[in-house]
């Protein structure tokens, strides 16, 4: 019989053994948030969270969480006057139509701020769409389809919308007969600011969907 | 103290904490604006702007007199206002401007270059103008709000115009006709 074991059976515990010996309240305490953790651990919430990329064609819509969108098809080219955009030496510009509806209840600005949201739809680190196998250079601009208005594109709730979106990307990067553009996981989350929590911003995750869409190349748009 | 006591008095005591802590209003709370609220035909007068919404359409179409490609159709909701200054010159802001049906926000349409978004506003100079709304296909019922707000986001302890309409009494044309906006003959 060790030395704890005797002091226990003889029933002469000073502060420091009752402290430590365990009673009812700490096993149960254990016996729940081992339970918790293994029972988190079997259905996967300790790994690390995986999305299957859906692979999608042209013209054909694919519903995330936040949107819907088609992408139609793409064009390299080297400049837009009608933009006023001019692509980089070694850079050519990668032009994508595409259709976009707002799942949400609240509209989404291509870039910048709309009712309390703010978004970079096509840019920066948040992007939600973009080109899946290379890397943009500079910020994308978007626009409406069929205008010449350069003004950024509101989505609003419920309503389908033609957009194009111009990237500037690496030239090698457009030199094939087709173009991926990828969807990301979006989550808005919520932030305050200056005790403001209507500020909303689009959390990003994985790409979920990879589209394949043709390419076309001009000299110029 | 009995074991019995402690876990009574802590139940307690954690009970009130939550209580407190659910009864604590947010910072949106104790910050919200202050409405201003009425319906069509209504002269609002809120801190820096006075408002009067004139008449509301729904429509399936909205032609802009002055813009070069015209907005795509859908249900369009157009208001016509009329806006002035209450004290000094006030950019109008009305393109933070958000209509709620459904738990749905819109904002002011940016397809709609002759709508009333892009101007300042002078004390005892009425401006009339109009707003369009691209709302979901097919929303022709329910209570619209319409929240004219001066900043994108909810100002904070400052007024905001609310007016509300039944959109089942609004007038369906199929085609509702933007113009810039003018004096009022007010």
């Amino acid at each position: 019989m060790g030395a704890r074991s005797r002091i226990l059976a003889s029933g002469r515990l000073g502060d420091v053994e009752r402290r430590a010996a365990l009673g009812p309240e700490d096993w149960i305490a254990a016996i729940v948030v081992t339970g918790f953790i293994g029972a988190a651990a079997l259905l996967g919430g300790l790994g690390d969270r995986t999305v299957e990329s859906v692979d999608v064609a042209a013209d054909t819509v694919y519903s995330s969480e936040l949107l819907d969108l088609t992408v139609h098809d793409a064009r390299a080219v080297d400049a837009l006057p009608d933009q006023y955009i001019e692509a980089k030496a070694g850079t050519r510009l990668l032009v994508v139509r595409m259709t976009i509806t707002d799942r949400w209840d609240l509209p989404i600005s291509a870039d910048g701020y709309a009712a309390g949201v703010t978004t970079s739809l096509f840019s920066g680190k948040h992007a939600v769409v973009l080109p899946a196998d290379t890397t943009p250079v500079g910020l994308a601009t978007g626009w409406y389809a069929g205008t010449e208005n350069s003004t950024a594109p509101v989505f609003q709730p419920g309503v389908t919308t033609e957009v194009e979106v111009a990237w500037q990307v690496p030239a090698n990067a457009v030199e094939g007969d087709t173009v991926a553009i990828a969807l990301r996981q979006a989550t808005p989350k919520h932030f305050e600011v200056f005790a403001d929590e209507r500020s909303i911003m689009l959390a990003t995750g994985d790409v979920e969907a990879r589209f394949e869409v043709p390419l076309t190349k001009g000299d110029a748009g | 103290m009995r074991r019995g006591t402690a876990w009574l008095v802590g139940t307690g005591l954690t009970l009130a904490a939550c209580g407190v802590s659910l009864s604590t209003p947010t910072g949106m709370q104790t910050t919200a604006p202050i409405p201003v609220s009425g319906g069509v035909g209504e002269r609002l007068v809120a801190r820096e702007r006075t408002i009067t919404v004139d008449a509301a359409t729904l429509a399936d179409a909205v032609v802009d007199q002055e813009a070069v490609s015209q907005p795509p159709p859908g249900t369009w909701l157009v208001i016509r206002l009329t806006a002035e200054a209450t004290k000094e010159a006030v950019p109008a802001g009305f393109a933070y401007t958000q209509v709620v049906v459904d738990g749905r926000t819109t904002v002011a349409s940016d397809r709609v270059p002759s709508s009333f978004t892009r101007v300042t506003l002078q004390a005892g100079v009425p401006l009339t103008g109009e707003l369009a709304f691209q709302l979901p296909p097919g929303t022709d019922r329910g209570i619209a709000e319409i929240r004219f707000l001066p900043l994108p986001t909810a100002p904070q302890l400052d007024s905001i115009t609310i007016v509300r309409l039944d959109l089942a009494d609004l007038p369906h044309p199929p085609a509702a006709t933007v113009e810039p906006p003018a004096w009022s003959d007010r």
